[in-house]
This record gives C-alpha cells, sequence and structure tokens, in this order.
C-alpha cells in the first residue's frame, strides 16, 4: 500500500493506495469512505482490512480522509457534508488517474455509505457499484444515536458537554465536536428518497439494524429483489467499540459478504 | 500522485508523507515549521492498537500544534498497526517497535540534522516512550501519560476508601447484591452460574506489576532513562483507577529510582484515560507547554555552557 497527500494546497487529503494483485482485462476500482468521529477511529483497521482482501481480489482500492479528518488537512470543526462529498469525488479521479479506470465502486461505512449514496445518485456515469454498509439512512435517527453515545460512554453517564459558540457551538460527541451547523447537516440525511435513483449495482449490508434499516428495505420494494440488494450479515459492528471487552475486533463475515459481492 | 507533496497545515507548517525503516514501510506523517526547525524533534507513539491519528484525533492536534512552534513532529504507525505492515516475523512486538523507534530518530537525525528527541505516549506508548528512552542516549525527553506502574500499599488504601465511599456498595451489602456476595456465594458453591469462576471485573488491572521482577525492571528502565539525560513529565489519570490513583505513585512505586530533579508528576483525577473531553486536552497542552519551556530552558543553558567552555 502506498501512503500519499492529494487534492489541492486548500484542500490537502490524506489517502492510501492499494494496488490490484493481480490484473484483469477491465480495470476494477474501489473508494472506501470512512464514518465519522469517533466511528471513524474504531472502523480504520476494518477498513484496513477490506481494502487488503479487495486488492487480493483483484481490485485498485483507495482509502481516503475527508478533510478535517484523520491525517487530512483542516479541523474537525471545518468538516461540512457538502466537503466530504467534493472529498469522494476528488478521491475518485485521483483513483482513476491511478489506476487506469473509467469508473469506480463506492463502499461507504455508516455516514461515509450516506455520502457515497449521495454521490453516486448525482454522477451516475462515474459509479460502477455502491456498497452501502450500515448506512445512516435517517439524519434525525444518526444524531439522537450519536447524542445517546455521547451520554453513555464507558467513562460514565453525563450530557455531552456544549462547546463555545464561538467554536461553532454544538455539542462534544465522545471525543469528537459536532458542531449546529454539522448537526443540522446531518440531520438532513434521508437515503430513501434516493432509492430510485441509486445505481443498479447496490447493495446494502447491515450487521447492527435499526429501524430506519427496516424503512429501507421496505422501500427498495419487491421481497425477491430486496432480498437480493438488502443483506443482514450477523457480525460485530465495525464502527463501534464495547470497550474492553471488543477492542480490536474485526467484522470478517461481513467483509468476505463484501468481497464475494464486489468480486 | 507524490507521496512526498507537502500540506498545509495552518499557514506555518507543512506535511509530508514519509515511509520509515528498513523496508521503508513504517507510515508516518512529518509535521514541520516552514522555516528550519529549532525545536527539538517529537515523535508521537500508537497507544495500543489506535492508528496514528490518535483518540479524537489527538495526536493530529498536538503534532500540528507543536510544529507551529517550531518542533519537527513526527506521527507514524508500529508495525501491525494502522498503515504500516507488520515489520518482523521473529522479533517479539516489543523490540520490533522498539527497533521502529530506532528507526525514526535516524531518519531524523539523517534528514532534518537534529537530536534531542522527544517521545510522547499513551498507555502502551507511554511505556514503549520510556523503555526506548533508557536504551538511545538521543532522547532528551519523554511524556508518559498513564504509563504502567505497580500498585502500592497506598493504592490499596485509597482505593478501599473510595470503594466504601460508595453509595451502591452499602445498599449492595444490605440488600444481598453485588459483587462482594456473589464472591460469597462462589466461596460457599451456591454460585448462580455454577462455574465457580469469578469473573473479572477490572480486566485490565495487572496485579503481576507487582511482581519483584517487574518491579527491578522498570527502576532499571526509569533510572536509566534518567541517567542518559531524559527529562521525564508523566501524567496519570483517574480514567485507569484499578491501576494508579495518586499523584506520587509513581515514586513510592519505584522507590529505588533516583529521579533527582528530572521527573514532573501530574495526576489528573476527573480526566478519562483517552481525554475524551476537550477541557482535559487542554489541560494536557498547557501542561506540555509548561513542560517543554522548562526542557528548552535547560537545553539553551548546556549550549551556553558549552560555548563559554569553547
Amino acid at each position: 500500500m502506498t501512503p500519499f497527500l492529494f487534492g489541492t494546497p486548500e484542500r490537502r487529503l490524506f489517502g492510501v493506495y492499494h494496488p490490484a494483485f493481480t490484473s484483469r482485462a477491465t480495470v476494477r476500482a474501489a473508494v472506501l469512505c470512512y464514518p465519522w468521529g469517533h466511528e471513524y477511529i474504531y472502523a480504520h483497521r476494518s477498513m484496513v482490512k477490506l481494502a487488503s482482501v479487495l486488492a487480493e481480489n483483484g481490485y485498485h482500492v483507495l482509502r481516503f480522509d475527508y478533510f478535517g479528518t484523520g491525517d487530512s488537512a483542516g479541523d474537525a470543526v471545518e468538516v461540512s457534508l457538502d466537503g466530504c462529498r467534493e472529498d469522494i469525488l476528488t478521491a475518485a479521479e485521483e483513483l482513476m488517474d491511478m489506476s487506469g479506470g473509467e469508473s469506480v465502486s463506492l463502499i461507504g461505512l455508516r455516514l461515509g455509505a450516506s455520502l457515497a449514496a449521495e454521490v453516486a445518485v448525482e454522477d451516475r456515469g462515474l459509479i460502477d457499484r455502491l456498497v452501502l454498509w450500515d448506512p445512516v439512512v435517517c439524519g434525525p435517527e444518526y444524531v439522537a444515536a450519536l447524542y445517546h453515545s455521547a451520554a453513555n460512554m464507558p467513562i460514565g453517564k453525563a450530557p455531552p458537554p456544549k462547546r463555545p459558540v464561538e467554536l461553532g457551538g454544538g455539542h462534544e460527541i465522545c471525543g469528537f465536536p459536532l458542531t449546529d451547523s454539522q448537526r443540522d447537516q446531518i440531520s438532513r440525511v434521508e437515503l430513501v428518497p434516493l432509492i430510485p435513483r441509486l445505481p443498479r449495482r447496490t447493495v446494502t449490508m447491515v450487521t447492527r439494524p435499526i429501524p430506519s434499516h427496516e424503512q429501507f428495505r421496505a422501500a427498495l420494494g419487491d421481497g425477491h429483489a430486496a432480498d437480493k440488494s438488502f443483506i443482514s450479515v450477523p457480525d460485530h459492528p465495525a464502527w463501534h467499540e464495547n470497550w474492553p471487552l471488543d477492542a480490536g475486533t474485526m467484522p470478517v463475515d461481513v467483509i468476505n459478504r463484501i468481497k464475494e459481492w464486489m468480486t | 500522485m507524490n507521496p512526498d507533496a507537502d500540506s498545509p497545515a495552518g499557514n506555518q507548517t507543512t506535511e509530508q508523507v514519509v515511509l520509515f525503516g528498513a523496508q521503508a514501510s513504517l507510515c508516518g506523517l512529518l509535521v514541520r515549521p516552514v522555516t528550519t526547525p529549532v525545536r527539538p524533534p517529537i515523535i508521537l507513539l500508537n497507544t495500543g492498537i489506535i492508528h496514528r491519528v490518535g483518540h479524537h484525533r489527538m495526536n493530529v492536534t498536538i503534532a500540528r500544534l507543536y510544529a507551529s512552534k517550531g518542533h519537527p513532529v513526527v506521527r507514524f504507525d508500529f508495525g501491525g498497526i494502522g498503515d504500516s505492515p507488520v515489520q518482523s516475523e521473529t522479533l517479539a512486538p516489543l523490540d520490533a517497535n522498539l527497533a521502529s523507534i530506532t528507526d525514526v530518530c535516524d531518519w531524523l537525525e539523517t534528514n532534518l540534522g537534529q537530536s534531542g528527541f522527544i517521545l510522547m505516549g499513551l498507555c502502551s506508548g507511554a511505556d514503549h516512550s520510556i523503555i526506548h528512552a533508557s536504551r538511545d542516549r538521543r532522547i532528551a525527553g519523554v511524556v508518559l501519560v498513564d504509563p504502567s506502574i505497580p500498585r502500592t500499599f497506598l493504592f490499596f488504601v485509597k482505593n478501599v476508601a473510595r470503594v466504601l465511599s460508595r453509595r451502591t456498595v452499602w445498599v449492595n451489602l444490605a440488600t444481598g447484591r453485588g459483587n462482594t456476595w456473589a464472591r460469597i456465594r462462589r466461596l460457599m458453591g451456591r454460585s448462580a452460574d455454577g462455574s465457580g469462576q469469578q469473573k473479572r471485573k477490572e480486566p485490565f488491572a495487572r496485579p503481576d506489576m507487582e511482581n519483584p521482577e517487574v518491579i527491578a525492571f522498570l527502576e532499571k528502565t526509569y533510572q536509566d532513562a534518567v541517567n542518559n539525560g531524559a527529562r521525564i513529565l508523566a501524567i496519570f489519570t483517574g480514567g485507569h483507577d484499578f491501576q494508579h490513583n495518586y499523584r506520587r505513585q509513581l515514586v513510592d512505586a519505584l522507590p529505588r529510582v533516583e529521579f533527582r530533579d528530572r521527573l514532573d508528576l501530574h495526576f489528573y483525577a476527573d480526566c478519562d484515560h483517552t481525554f475524551t473531553y476537550e477541557r482535559h486536552r487542554k489541560r494536557l497542552l498547557v501542561e506540555l507547554d509548561r513542560w517543554m519551556d522548562k526542557l528548552l530552558l535547560e537545553q539553551e543553558k548546556v549550549k551556553r555552557a558549552r560555548r563559554e567552555l569553547g
């Protein structure tokens, strides 16, 4: 794998390129879209594993950090969903340059899945396959879950601390700022209306079902088709850590299911 | 694609990806001031299995802040963590990681012409820092956050007092619930699960740390680090109160170490192990600034004395 910086000087992004182990007649490429905040920290090792598995199976893979997250430039309060979507497109173009491919697949986890879906419906010609892994289907539900997590951390039960207005306001969520603006943007996420415009080859994989997943499944329509495009994989949620009981647990089953579906 | 592209992290610093080590595969980021760095390099180490970004992206914040103050700062992943592949099939993880720290120090010395490194780590990162400082004279300072230390007599006294101050303990005692009664029932062979196995409530408490051999190892490690000239900033949090619970525990636990004036000790009772809250991270940075100023002043004195001696 090759770690590198890309993007523009104003919006420098960090990415890791996993070249395909085997060459194919048709180049296959996939961009992995991380979740947000503390979920990104926990999910990192699973995404590394997924990238390696896909590379072993003939995919050129790019993992990258959105602006304001991970190793990319910017501060956590500067993260915006518009910016993240722009970063996904930048990463997709970068990967096509590197791999020689003419399209890419997107694999997103949690909020990364929602962002990937939004990009996919806007740039249908660019996106080959789409994997929604434990997607955030309904923004308000996700925001409520974030606040619940922040109020019930292993370190104790306490309401999430408020942040100063001059620093963007909002609250601290499990060690990360969630400004008022970011909360409002996330609250507007709705995947169900996007279903008719999603790429033909789209799959949803769910390890930990939540109420909105059932709504999403129902919205997919015909039961037989839904069975193929909405798959329940009982496994450890990559984005969650019940410290110290399952620290470092790798969701092998869902990673393998994604690999099988992609190949 | 340009692996060595510089990246602005603020206006005063640049960042670049560096692959360290003999196989050029240890993934790291070097952030440094745009101007020639004048302050000692800082190396941030992994915490457990969390990659170099750190819990709550804390390592990124620290790296960019100190680079803006004139330090070159490296964040990198040990082999098998984050984006670095396993470095050795034969070395034990600790030895492989210590070798990796040496690789990073060598790279900085060769490429930036600087030495007098500061190692910084939380939990396992702190343990790696102090052990490396005991073996490498190039380490000017170590910042240890929640390093592994033995429990002491005073620890147990305070721990019992802490437990007895909890209302739930007395309520459980009166109502036949809780750990104490469960233990009694197990001893009497009336355990509900019938396994007779005592469940450990504190999976990370480490009684092995009280083994005389371990204490001797730690005493030698800390003493060698001090003798090598390293300054130590040790910060303990209440988040690991199953292992340490008062400020001077390090000194009490390792009584044969002569720290002289090389040790700065702090205990943040209300802070969790990974500094989840912004106010705790701010407090850590203030402490770090104070300690760094002290270290830089000392280095300046040494330089002046050398100049006067000719």
